[in-house]
Formats: structure tokens, C-alpha cells, sequence
């Protein structure tokens, strides 16, 4: 484990920054600043083949060995194809849509997303991006071309309709859409009911598929330290109940525990790493941790993951 | 009502707050927090908006202080009261004239010996028929029979009600003797008519009363259910070969079941009827227009009639009949009238057919019948002497002058001798200068029909009349010579053209101008246009009748006339002119017989007393309203006060609450 992230911003002004792919691009370099390396490093080009060397060939790709045996030129030819497809899931509903502060969760896992997809970006990873509430919505297949980025940025950027939460229809989604294997960042409150999601979970990790959760709350929801005696409503099921939070604080962080337990104990059963994170947790850190976290138990088994014949 | 706003201070304080939430499932709901103690929760708030509810009921229910006037009762000045009698047509309906009597009689009864009273007649015109002035010189007890004089002296007029000229005649009164006096302590006039819905009140609008001046109306409408029907006059319908039809428009009264009435054409000079009378239904809603066919030989002054109701006001109808006119004419020249460049051809064409006025062959026997004489053939001096005598006795003649011959006999006909004539050899001329003003070419006048560029004359003479000359130039050619001339002989009337009439000459007889000219030409000889025959008393100007020599009713020949103030048919003589038949009727607004409404002189600005006497249903529920309340809520605004200070109020209400607002919103983020 390296050491965390140096101090970054604070999350609330850097959320203030309207430009998502500015924002990320702060994030980023914090992130870079954090990690002494790159958490998914040699997802390099592929060696193909040799070529016989004419003028004008780049010189860092003579093979000096192969000129060492045969007295010839060779250009090593790459393939060019990464062997990580990623996919960033995020949940759009309308629970993500609260916040105790100026910010809500929506904008702090948005920030998450769009930093994750440049990070993979700038490594030449294939990265895509789906939005989803009670189903999959906007999808941004994984490819690497010019101005793809812009377009998950964009894609990210779209305000949410606003619809309940239901993750495990949309991992079943993600599921029918990603043929080959994927890296699956699913960033969510994961506030829905363990039961009507971890069975598509289990489909989507028995599909060889590598997901990773990112759990972004508020810290309102794990504490409680928020609002007053009032009609409380449910954002996606309009439920309303009068709630006094001074009454009810107790009961619901047991009720919360238990759940987030629950949650933790749905990932680590299909062997999916899992992180919480608050709204007031520094971005970087938050990314940073939730990086670091993957490369330890799962190296070596990343899916894709081929042996260079160099 | 004032409840509302504490109950809804007191129904506040249920929190109604809403917070959304994401995880409401992992929360139970709380027991609500329940106020034991009824406690207002801004008793500033609940006072300000109690204070505005009431202030508004108080301003919506217009309130008034009852005063102790009629304006301050002082016992040392004295009271002026005008009574305004209607002596209008309407008021001939038995018993109102003799009721309008005895109410005038009553009010002089009552008055005290303080009181200056004056006394005004008023239907079209309004006349003080005792002054102030006159009131007050008299003995306190002679002034009963005074006005009792007065008022047997007069009687019922066929007039219209103009109210609001005796109103503004009435208020002057009232300044008159208030200035006289040095002040008074009220001003009552008192209206005593039927106040049908033919009153005209218009000019009530623009008045300007004096201070403590009140309007009483006395009503002496008839209790009678049964309204009449009554006859207006409409005018005479298009003769389409059958006699003009008489058009009338009968009114009943709105919503009553329908009923045949039978109207009947009487001759107005010896009253007997003629033709059968002519049923109609009147519907419901009240009115009907009805063509009452006259007949061609139907004589010319006639009396309409509605059966056997025609006793009362506006159930008669006086009309005259336009009676088509002849003309003589005669055509002075060749007698081919088949060869198409003879003029007689396009002029006998021309006249065939004219129904006012019909031409018919000349008769010297008859010379001082209109007649239209066509020269086109130079005269002989015995020829051109009977001309001049049919000039002199007020027939028109046309010359077409085409050669000097023609030209000289124009020049005598006109009494002139030394017209220098020429014959042209100028390009074919047009119309240079027409006098539009003139009635030779006034029907031309419009700018649509103005256009005489297409009439050209190839052969025209050239015509220079002397200085001293009497001949209007009417028209002139192109080159400034005189084309179309006039010449007053006598009563009658010498046109004379500088050019022929064949369409060698010119196309003047092909051009769709030549008939109405021709025509015009004729029904200034047979007199002129028609003039209006009919009208209502009180309108005598739309008759346009000259000085007036003599006046004959038709209608009541044994009766002298000396002014036209009677429904009927009058003959009418004049100096120069034909003697004339005129019809007056009774004005269309006498014939109402519904009431005016009180309301209609609310909306004009009527400070109102009350009715003195109710006899309308209409009426009695602003005669039932009491003098005090009415005057006193007329006067008094306050209840545009009360709004004022509402508003006030609402504003102070606002700011309070903004405030509380504000104030409360830092408490609950904290919380």
C-alpha cells in the first residue's frame, strides 16, 4: 500500500468548477500526484511482428538484438489494441440527487467518474460510460478515438431525468451490452435493497467481467446530523413520514450500518472490491484509496491481461 | 369573518414543512410534536390582517352617517323649490295632464311662506312660467291661486320631452334666486311627467349642480297594463311601378303575446277612408315594419291609422304622397327622329320611359307648367317670341348652337344682342373648365364621374359674349371659349351649348353622361329635387321651407293657422315657388310608453331625492328606498376611504411578515 494522497483540494470548492473535464483534469492531477505509479501499468501495445527497416522508420522501435543476430533491420510492429476495456457505470437516479450541503452526490460521483475515464483515457485503455436509474439510459460504448473523451464528458455532464434506483436491472444491462470482458466501475449510493441487485451482480462477476463499486454517500445518510422535524419524503417513492431527527438518529444509523454491512458483505461475496466514500472525503483521496485498493488482491487476474512475447 | 384570519393563525402552526430525503425506508416515522398550549405565533400579523379583513367588509358595505339634512335645516333661510311640468304630446294621455296639474297644485300647498318656488314648462322648448322673483313679490296668500292660473292656461303641447334643457333652465333659476336671496338651505326641483323612455336626459350628463341640490320626480304615468301599439314613420318605399308603398314601423310593448293589428289609409282632406285596411301581426318581441301598399291613384295626403285605436298619441300618422311630376317637352327642329344624327333621336330615346318627371307634349295653353323646350333648328321672330313667353313664364330651353344662325337665336332668347359668334377651324376641342358647383353639372361633382376628357366637338362655334352680359359661362372649352352657357330669363332658364348634339359633332349623346345630365336638366324644370314632406313637430327645419307666405291646413281647413305647432297636413305657399304640402306628426319619442328606469339617471349623475308619487311597477323599489339613505350614500365616499386604508395596511402586513420571514429563516437553517 503506498501512502495516501498528498492534501488535495477541497471538494467543495473544486465541485464549484462547472467544467466537468476541468474538474477531472484537477482531480487528476492530484491523483497523479498521490500515486507513485500507475495502478493498471504495461497495458501497453502488442507485439505483432518484425518489419524490414526503410528510412524514415522511428529508431526507437529497431529491435537492436534482432540487427545484433542477423545483421538486418528490424522494426518491431505493434498492434494496436489495448487489453482493457473499461466501463464506468454511474447511477443517475433520483436518490443520488441529494445533498445535505451545496453539493449533491450526483456531482461528487460525476466528478469520480469523469476522472476515471481520463485517467484510463490518458493510459490508452478503451473506456465507455453508461448512466443508469431504473435502467440503462445513455451509453457510451468503450472505444479510443479522438473527442471520445468529450463525449463521455458530455454524456456525464447530462442533467439526470430522475427516475428510482434499480441497479440490478441495469447490471443485467451492462451484462447483455459488454460481449467481452470489462473492468465495471459502478459508482452508486447502493442505498437500494441488497436482495434486488446482488443476484446481477453474481451474473455479471460469473461473466468474467471486473467490476469494482465505488459507494458514494452523503455524510447526512450515515449520521443523520441533518434537517429538523418535518414531513420527510422519499426522493424516488414520494413515501413522506413526519420524522423528528433527534427521535430517530439512533435507530437509523443502526439501520444504516446494517444495511452498508450488508452491502459490503453482497461485494465481497462475488469478490468485488468495494469502497465508501462520503461527499466531504477530498476527491483525490477518495481516488486515490479506491486505486490503490485494486491493485493489490487483484493483480494478476485482471481480465485481458495477455503476456507481452517480448 | 374576522375568525378567518385567527383560525388560520392557530391552523398554522401544524407543521406543513416537507424535506426530502434519500433513505427514508431505514427511518421510522416520529411522534409529532403537538403545541398543547393555544398560543398565535405573531399576534402583530393576526392584529394587521383582522385590522384589513374588517377594513374591507366596512368599505364593500358603504356606509353613510345620516345626516340631519336635507342639507342644514336652519330655520332662518329659506327653501327653493322649482317644480318642471312636462307638457310634452305624451302627457295628452288622460288623466296624466290633470294628475301633473294637482301634483304641482300640492307641492304649492306645502310650501312654507319662507319657500321661493318658481314654476317651469318644458316639452322641445322650456319656459319659467313663474319666476322667483315673481314668487316672492307676491302676497303669501295669493301665490296658491297665482300659480293655479298659471297652470290652467296651459295645457299639453305635441312636442318632445327635452328634460335636460329644463334642468339646465331650472338650475340657472336656482342660482338666480340663490344669489338674490343670499343662500338658501336646499334646492329641490321637483319633475313632475310621465317620464317615458322617450325623455331625452343626454344632457344631464354634463351639468353642474349646485350644493344641496336635490332631484325629486314626480311620476303621473298611467296605471293602464295595456300598453298601446304605436305608428312611426318610415319613409316612402321604392315605386316599383305600383305606387311608392308607405313604410311605418309599429311598436308594442317587449314579451306580450302577439297580436293582429289592422292599419287603414284615410284621406286626409275629407276623412274618408281608402282602399281596405291591411292586418299585420305584431310579434312578441315588439316591434314590426310594415309596407303598406298606396296605389298609384291614391290621392296625396293621407292619414295612416292603427283600426280602432287611432284615439290615442302616436296611433296616426299624417303622410304626404309624392305625386310623379310631367313635364312638357318639345323638340324645336327636324322631325326624322329616325335619323341617328338628329338629335331628336338620342333625346325622344332619352326621355322615353322617365317617371319623375314624366314628359308629355308641349301645351301653350298651359304656360305655366314646367316644360323643357330643345332648340336645334334656328327660330323665326314669331317662334323665338312664344319661346320667350315660355321663358318668361319659367319653362328651361336648350339651344344647340352648331352655326351662328342658332347662336343669334340663343342670344335672343336671352335679350342679348351683340354675342360675337365665329365659327372654328381649331382641332377638335374638349371641356376645358366646368363649373361643378353649378346645378347644370352638380350630379357630376364626384371625382368617379368628373372625367369629360372622352367628349371631344369638332365643330364648335366660337362665342364671345359682351362684358355687361348676364349669361353665366357654366363650361368652356379647351382654348377658353365658352362652351355650355345659362342664361335667367324670366322664371325660366335659357342653356344654351356651343356645339350640335350629332355624333358628327360630338360623342356627348353616346357618353353615359348625357342622360343624367338630360334628366337633371329636367327635374330642375319640373321644380327640383324632392323635398322631405314628413317629419315630426319640433323638427320643422329639415323641411328647409322658404319664408313662409301663407299656411293652409289641409287637414282642418275651417281652422286658421298661424304657426305649424299641430300634427296634420299643411299646405305650405311661398313667394316664387309652387305651393307645397308638408305632414307634421307627433315626435317618434312621444309614442314610448314605457318608464325611464331610476338607474338611467344614477349614470348620469342625478343627485336624486325620491318620487314623490309611485304609479310605475318599475319604480317602486327606488321608491321605497329612503330619501336619507339614497341622498346621504350618493354623497358620502367613505368607503373609498376604508379602501385606502386597506391598502395601507396590506402594505404594513408585507413588510411585517417579510420581516418575520426573514427573521425566522437564519433560526430554522440553524436547526
Amino acid at each position: 500500500m503506498s501512502t495516501p494522497a498528498a492534501p488535495s483540494a477541497d471538494p467543495l470548492a473544486l465541485l464549484a468548477v462547472k467544467d466537468l473535464s476541468l474538474r477531472a483534469k484537477f482531480v487528476m492531477e492530484g491523483v497523479q500526484s498521490g500515486l507513485h505509479r500507475s495502478p493498471f501499468s504495461g497495458f501497453s501495445s502488442e507485439f505483432t511482428e518484425y518489419r524490414q527497416y526503410s528510412p524514415g522508420d522511428d529508431l526507437r522501435y529497431l529491435d537492436w538484438r534482432a540487427y545484433a543476430r542477423s545483421d538486418r533491420y528490424y522494426i518491431k510492429k505493434y498492434e494496436d489494441e489495448t487489453n482493457l476495456r473499461a466501463l464506468i457505470l454511474l447511477d443517475v437516479s433520483r436518490s443520488m440527487s441529494f445533498g445535505s450541503d451545496a453539493h449533491p452526490k450526483i456531482e461528487y460521483a460525476r466528478t469520480l467518474a469523469a476522472t476515471l475515464a481520463r485517467f484510463l483515457h490518458e493510459q490508452r485503455d478503451i473506456v465507455g460510460t453508461a448512466l443508469f436509474d431504473d435502467k440503462v439510459r445513455d451509453v457510451i460504448p468503450p472505444r479510443w478515438r479522438p473527442g471520445h473523451l468529450n463525449h463521455i464528458f458530455a454524456t456525464l455532464s447530462r442533467e439526470p431525468v430522475g427516475h428510482d434506483t434499480d441497479i440490478g436491472a441495469a447490471l443485467g444491462e451492462v451484462a447483455r451490452l459488454c460481449r467481452k470482458r470489462t473492468l465495471v466501475l459502478l459508482i452508486s449510493d447502493f442505498l437500494a435493497p441488497v436482495e434486488t441487485w446482488s443476484t446481477a451482480l453474481g451474473e455479471l462477476t460469473a461473466a468474467r467481467h471486473d467490476v469494482r463499486a465505488l459507494q458514494v454517500l452523503d455524510p447526512a445518510e450515515l449520521t443523520l446530523d441533518f434537517g429538523r422535524a418535518a414531513v420527510w419524503e422519499d426522493l424516488e417513492n414520494r413515501e413522506s413520514r413526519y420524522v423528528d431527527p433527534h427521535q430517530a438518529r439512533a435507530e437509523y444509523q443502526t439501520r444504516i450500518n446494517a444495511h452498508l454491512a450488508a452491502v459490503k458483505g453482497a461485494f465481497d461475496d462475488h469478490g468485488v472490491l468495494h469502497h465508501l466514500t462520503t461527499t466531504d472525503a477530498p476527491l483525490t483521496d477518495t481516488l486515490v484509496t479506491f486505486l490503490q485498493a485494486r491493485r493489490g488482491p487483484t493483480r494478476g487476474s485482471r481480465a485481458g491481461r495477455k503476456e507481452s512475447p517480448a | 369573518m374576522i375568525a378567518g384570519p385567527i383560525v388560520a393563525h392557530l391552523i398554522r402552526r401544524a407543521t406543513k414543512d416537507r424535506l426530502e430525503f434519500s433513505a427514508i425506508r431505514f427511518l421510522s416515522p416520529s411522534k409529532p410534536r403537538l403545541d398543547r398550549r393555544s398560543r398565535v405565533q405573531h399576534p402583530l400579523l393576526l392584529l394587521l390582517r383582522c385590522l384589513i379583513v374588517a377594513t374591507l367588509a366596512l368599505a364593500f358595505s358603504r356606509p353613510f352617517w345620516t345626516q340631519t339634512t336635507p342639507p342644514v335645516a336652519s330655520e332662518q333661510q329659506p327653501r327653493i323649490v322649482i317644480a318642471l311640468l312636462d307638457r310634452s304630446a305624451s302627457m295628452r294621455a288622460a288623466p296624466r295632464w290633470s294628475d301633473a296639474v294637482a301634483r304641482v297644485e300640492s307641492i304649492v300647498a306645502e310650501l312654507k311662506p319662507s319657500d321661493v318656488f318658481s314654476l317651469v314648462a318644458f316639452d322641445s322648448r322650456t319656459e319659467i312660467l313663474l319666476s322667483g322673483e315673481q314668487w316672492q313679490s307676491a302676497l303669501p296668500a295669493e301665490r296658491a291661486s297665482i300659480v293655479s292660473a298659471l297652470l290652467s292656461d296651459q295645457s299639453p303641447s305635441w312636442s318632445a320631452t327635452h328634460l335636460d334643457n329644463a334642468i339646465a333652465t331650472a338650475l340657472e333659476s336656482v342660482r338666480e334666486i340663490n344669489e338674490s336671496i343670499g343662500g338658501s338651505s336646499s334646492n329641490e326641483l321637483i319633475v313632475v311627467s310621465d317620464l317615458t323612455t322617450g325623455t331625452r336626459v343626454a344632457g344631464l350628463a354634463g351639468l353642474d349642480w349646485p350644493a344641496h341640490t336635490q332631484v325629486k320626480f314626480d311620476s303621473v304615468t298611467t296605471t293602464s297594463n295595456t300598453i298601446p301599439v304605436s305608428l312611426q314613420w318610415l319613409g316612402w318605399g321604392a315605386d316599383l311601378g305600383a305606387g311608392a308603398p308607405a313604410r311605418v314601423r309599429l311598436s308594442g310593448p317587449v314579451g306580450a303575446p302577439p297580436r293582429t293589428v289592422s292599419l287603414q289609409l284615410i284621406n286626409a282632406r275629407d276623412n274618408t277612408p281608402w282602399g281596405s285596411a291591411v292586418e299585420t301581426v305584431l310579434p312578441s318581441s315588439g316591434t314590426q315594419l310594415v309596407s303598406l301598399p298606396v296605389g298609384q291613384e291614391a290621392p296625396d295626403a293621407l292619414r295612416i291609422t292603427l283600426g280602432d285605436e287611432a284615439k290615442q298619441i302616436g296611433q296616426s300618422l299624417f303622410v304626404v304622397r309624392h305625386l310623379n311630376r310631367q313635364i312638357q317637352f318639345k323638340i324645336w327642329g327636324d322631325a326624322n327622329a329616325s335619323d341617328l344624327s338628329n338629335p331628336r333621336f338620342y333625346l325622344q330615346n332619352a326621355v322615353t320611359g322617365w317617371r319623375d318627371p314624366a314628359t308629355i307634349a308641349d301645351d301653350p295653353t298651359q304656360p305655366e307648367a314646367p316644360a323643357l323646350h330643345v332648340v336645334t333648328n334656328p327660330l323665326g321672330p314669331a317662334e323665338i317670341t312664344q319661346l320667350q313667353s315660355r321663358l318668361t313664364a319659367g319653362a328651361f330651353v336648350l339651344v344647340l348652337a352648331n352655326s351662328p344662325a342658332l347662336a343669334t337665336t340663343a342670344a335672343t332668347l336671352a335679350g342679348e344682342t351683340d354675342w360675337l359668334v365665329a365659327t372654328s377651324s381649331e382641332p377638335p376641342l374638349l371641356f376645358g373648365e366646368i363649373d361643378f358647383s353649378h346645378p347644370l353639372f352638380a350630379s357630376f361633382a364626384d371625382p368617379r364621374f368628373s372625367d369629360f376628357t372622352r367628349i371631344r366637338f369638332t365643330s364648335p362655334l366660337s362665342l364671345t359674349l359682351p362684358a355687361d352680359t348676364a349669361t353665366v359661362v357654366v363650361a368652356r372649352f379647351d382654348n377658353g371659349q365658352p362652351a355650355v352657357l345659362e342664361t335667367t330669363v324670366g322664371r325660366g332658364r335659357l342653356i344654351t351649348w356651343a356645339s350640335g348634339w350629332s355624333p358628327r359633332e360630338t360623342p356627348w349623346v353616346l357618353s353615359t353622361k348625357f342622360v343624367p345630365w338630360l334628366q337633371a336638366v329636367a327635374e330642375r324644370a319640373a321644380g327640383g329635387a324632392v323635398p322631405l314632406a314628413v317629419t315630426d313637430l319640433g323638427e320643422l327645419t329639415r323641411l328647409n321651407l322658404p319664408t313662409v307666405a301663407g299656411i293652409t291646413a289641409i287637414t282642418n281647413p275651417d281652422t286658421a293657422v298661424a304657426e305649424l305647432n299641430t300634427p296634420g297636413i299643411y299646405q305650405v305657399t311661398a313667394p316664387d315657388t309652387r305651393p307645397r304640402l308638408i305632414a307634421l306628426n307627433v315626435p317618434a319619442s312621444e309614442t314610448y310608453s314605457e318608464v325611464l328606469s331610476w338607474d338611467s339617471f344614477e349614470d348620469l349623475g342625478v343627485p336624486l331625492g325620491t318620487t314623490l308619487a309611485a304609479t310605475s311597477p318599475t319604480e317602486v323599489t327606488a321608491t321605497e328606498l329612503p330619501e336619507s339613505a339614497l341622498v346621504s350614500e350618493s354623497r358620502q365616499r367613505a368607503w373609498r376611504w376604508f379602501i385606502l386604508l386597506a391598502i395601507g395596511l396590506l402594505i404594513i402586513e408585507g413588510l411585517v411578515a417579510l420581516r418575520l420571514n426573514r427573521a425566522s429563516r437564519p433560526a430554522l437553517s440553524n436547526s
